[in-house]
Formats: structure tokens, sequence, C-alpha cells
């Protein structure tokens, strides 16, 4: 093993993996909320809101996250009259692909959160006079984040992994800066860098999580 | 006047009658012990006073206001204010798990009666000292035994100072040595005069702690009366039927 050629390597990959992490928080925080925007929409009673809702999740989760990014990057400029304002730079694109793609996931996730908590909880809720948000910010969606805090886990360490799909949009991150050094120095040791860069993140993210879970446990 | 009064209730659910024209009243200081086989609406009927279900007909007067009338509910700002002269306690509790024996207690008084937090916290104190429960303040309910939750949950009722308290089979889901702690301190809030619907299977309650006992079987009422009167001496053969099964 060569110390100094991996060192070497060290600042381009960590260079990537600012942008990896960058992409990762926008795409938490933005998904996040959108999600349990989607999974109210799931459980309107306004109908249309409903199908609206059903048919995002349907296309979203049912297409491949790397087919919505080229949409949205090569694709959408071409379409016709609105597609000139629909000219994205790189990773602008990408974020917009992973936010509302994650998005599809977590409302699916809440949507599960809701289905385990009782109807008592509303009823208790109702009789001692709660209104309707008072019911669901105090009541529900604690409860909601704590039995989907596991499954929120999982898919953010999916999401860290998908990053590396920007290489395909061309946004320079941690993959791309490893195949290049691999194939300009005829040596995969990048590739093992790279790796050991994910494991970490991921390691981390777990870390937080299963503290955040600890927390709310009762 | 009575302070709670019902005539023709009628609701379904689908095509099942749940409740056939029912007619009642309760006074103040009344403790109303509901008694009946399983599927006889009595449950539905307690739900109905504080409109946890909609009725398809009939009228229910809470104070001589109308939460319905001729089965036609007034707008909703009113039947809240109807409905918050009445606490309610369930069977399976539905103490709030995520939050504290303090929280589930001080939150609901924060956020519906906009009571300080001091006074909340004061008040908390004196009902859960009350149900015996003043050592637990900082557990959460997972922690507790059915019998310490349902004390809570009572006290937690309370804490709106309601008029009337409903109880829909509060002991059902308890252990057998669970159900005395918790009736002995339905019993201390009968002494108190507290107005009282309850709905149970606890034979000994009617008989001992009611003022009035309703027998319902198919959804309506096929006897009321005394304790003494529906003991010792029912009428109609369904409540014979009934009480020998159930005191056997």
């Amino acid at each position: 093993m060569d110390f100094s050629y991996i060192s070497n390597l060290m600042p381009t990959l960590l260079e990537g993996a600012v942008t990896t992490t960058g992409l990762f928080l926008i795409v938490i925080l933005c998904s996040l909320p959108l999600g349990f925007l989607i999974t109210l929409m799931l459980r309107s009673k306004i109908a249309p809101l409903r199908w609206i809702a059903n048919v995002y999740v349907y296309i979203l989760r049912g297409t491949p996250l790397l087919l919505q990014l080229f949409f949205i990057y090569f694709g959408l400029p071409y379409l016709p009259v609105i597609g000139k304002y629909l000219v994205f730079e790189s990773f602008t694109a990408a974020v917009i692909g992973f936010v509302i793609n994650y998005a599809a996931y977590f409302a699916e996730i809440y949507r599960g959160g809701l289905i385990a908590i009782p109807k008592g909880q509303y009823e208790a809720a109702k009789v001692l006079g709660l209104n309707k948000f008072q019911t669901m910010t105090r009541i529900i969606v604690p409860q909601m984040v704590r039995v989907a805090l596991p499954s929120i886990t999982n898919e953010s360490v999916t999401l860290v992994k998908d990053t590396s799909l920007l290489y395909a949009v061309a946004v320079p991150e941690i993959l791309h800066y490893a195949k290049a050094a691999v194939i300009s120095s005829a040596n995969p040791t990048a590739f093992a860098v790279a790796a050991v860069i994910y494991l970490v993140m991921n390691t981390l993210l777990t870390l937080l999580f299963k503290k955040l879970e600890k927390k709310m446990e009762y | 006047m009575s302070l709670i009064e019902v005539k023709g209730l009628k609701k379904n659910f689908g095509k099942l009658q749940v409740l056939k024209n029912v007619d009642f009243e309760v006074n103040q200081g009344d403790v109303v012990a509901v008694i009946g086989s399983s599927g006889s609406g009595k449950s539905t009927m307690l739900r109905c006073l504080i409109h946890l279900e909609t009725v398809d007909g009939g009228t229910i007067l809470v104070d001589g206001q109308p939460l319905v009338k001729d089965g036609k509910y007034p707008e909703n700002s009113k039947i809240k204010k109807i409905t918050s002269n009445m606490g309610m306690v369930f069977q399976q509790f539905n103490l709030f798990p995520h939050m504290t024996v303090k929280d589930n207690l001080i939150m609901p008084a924060q956020s519906v009666q906009k009571m300080t937090k001091d006074a909340a916290l004061n008040r908390a104190k004196m009902l859960l000292q009350k149900v015996g429960m003043g050592e637990k303040l900082e557990e959460h309910p997972n922690n507790l035994s059915g019998g310490q939750q349902q004390r809570v949950a009572i006290a937690r009722a309370l804490m709106m100072n309601p008029q009337i308290m409903l109880f829909d089979e509060p002991t059902s889901a308890l252990d057998p040595e669970l159900t005395g702690e918790v009736l002995a301190t339905m019993k201390q809030l009968a002494s108190e005069h507290m107005t009282m619907v309850v709905v149970t299977h606890e034979m000994s309650f009617a008989r001992d702690v009611a003022t009035k006992v309703i027998f319902m079987d198919d959804g309506v009422i096929l006897e009321e009366g005394s304790p003494e009167e529906i003991f010792s001496n029912p009428k109609n053969q369904r409540t014979r039927d009934f009480l020998k099964t159930v005191l056997r």
C-alpha cells in the first residue's frame, strides 16, 4: 500500500464528498417535509388531491431514479413551448430529481406510521377538546415519526449511495474523481478509498439516527 | 332540570340499527350505570353523548343546550362548547404514549383551556394525588400497569373540569386484580357528587355505587330504575335472563 499515493488522492475525493454531502443534506431537508405533505394529500378528504398524490407516488416509485434524473436534465428542455424555461444546471436538476423521488418514498413511510396509530389516540384528543392542528402536531406526528424512524434511516442510507447517480448527469462527485484516478494511474486503489468514504458517511448517519431513536423511545 | 336529556336517539351502522329510539335522563349528581350484553348499543349510546358518533335521529340536550336536535347538529363551535362539559374515560385508556404522565395532563389544559403552565401543573399534581398517582408524574404510560394508566386517564379527563364524566367500560381491559383500584377511584368521584354515566360489566359497581341503572338490549332501553329495583326485582324477562348469567 502506498500511503503517499492515497494522500494525493484525498483532496479530489474529499471535494467529491463535499458535493455528495451537500446534495444529501438538501435532499433530506426538502424531501422529508414534502413527503409529509404528500402523505396528507394521500389521506385527504378531497378526492382529486388523493388521486394526484397516488399517481405521483405510483410514478416516482415505479420508475428508475436514473430515468427521472435523465428526464429532468436531458429531457425537459426539449418539451414544446415550456421546454426553454426548464433548462437546469446539472446539480439543480439532480436536486429536483432526488427531492421529488425521495419525497414519494417518505410519503409511503409516513403513511405506514400513521396507520400504526390507534384510533383511540384521535378520540382521546377529540374529547379533550384539541383541534385538528393540535391533534396532528402534538399527538399524531410525534408518534408517527417514532414508528417511521427506522425506515427513514434505511432510506437515508440508500440516499447516500444514490448520490453516486450524480455521475450520470455530469456532476463531479466521489465516484467521478475515483474513476478518473483509477483510469489515469491504472491503479484501483481509488475505488477502495471511495468505498471507505461512503462507509464512513453511512456509519456516522446510522449512529446519528440510532441516537435519535433512543431519544424518542417511550 | 336534568343535566342530560336524550330523546328518540337513533343510530345506524350501515343497515344495522344499533340504537332504536333511546330515551333517558341524567340528573345532577346521578351515577348512571348502563348494563347489557355486548352489542346492545350501550357503548355507542355513550359515544353519541360526546359526539364520537354522529346520530341518525333524535335529540340530546346537555345542560339544556342541544348537542343535536331532531337529528340536526348545530355548527361545530357550538358542538365543541357543549361536549367540553363532559370528560370521557375509555376502555383502552388512550393515554398519549409519547408523553409523560404529567404532560398527558397539562398539554391539553394548556392547549385547550389556555391555562398557564404553573396553574396546569398545580392542578395536575392535585388530581394525580387524588387518584393515587402523585408519585408517577415523570413516568411514561407504558411503564404503568393498566390500573395505573386508567387512573391517570381519569385524572386527565378531570383536568378539563367537566360537569359530567362518561366511562366506557373502564375496567374491561384490566386484569381482575387491577379493577378494584379503578373502581375505588370512581367510587370516590361518585361520593363527591360528580355526575357520571358508566357503561360497565361490573355488576357490583352498578349495584353498590350507581344511583340509577339502565338495562339496554338490542338498541333499546328495556328497563331502568334504582339498583334495588333492577337487581332485586327486575320486571323484564330479558333483564332477569341477563342478570342471571352475569351474577352467576
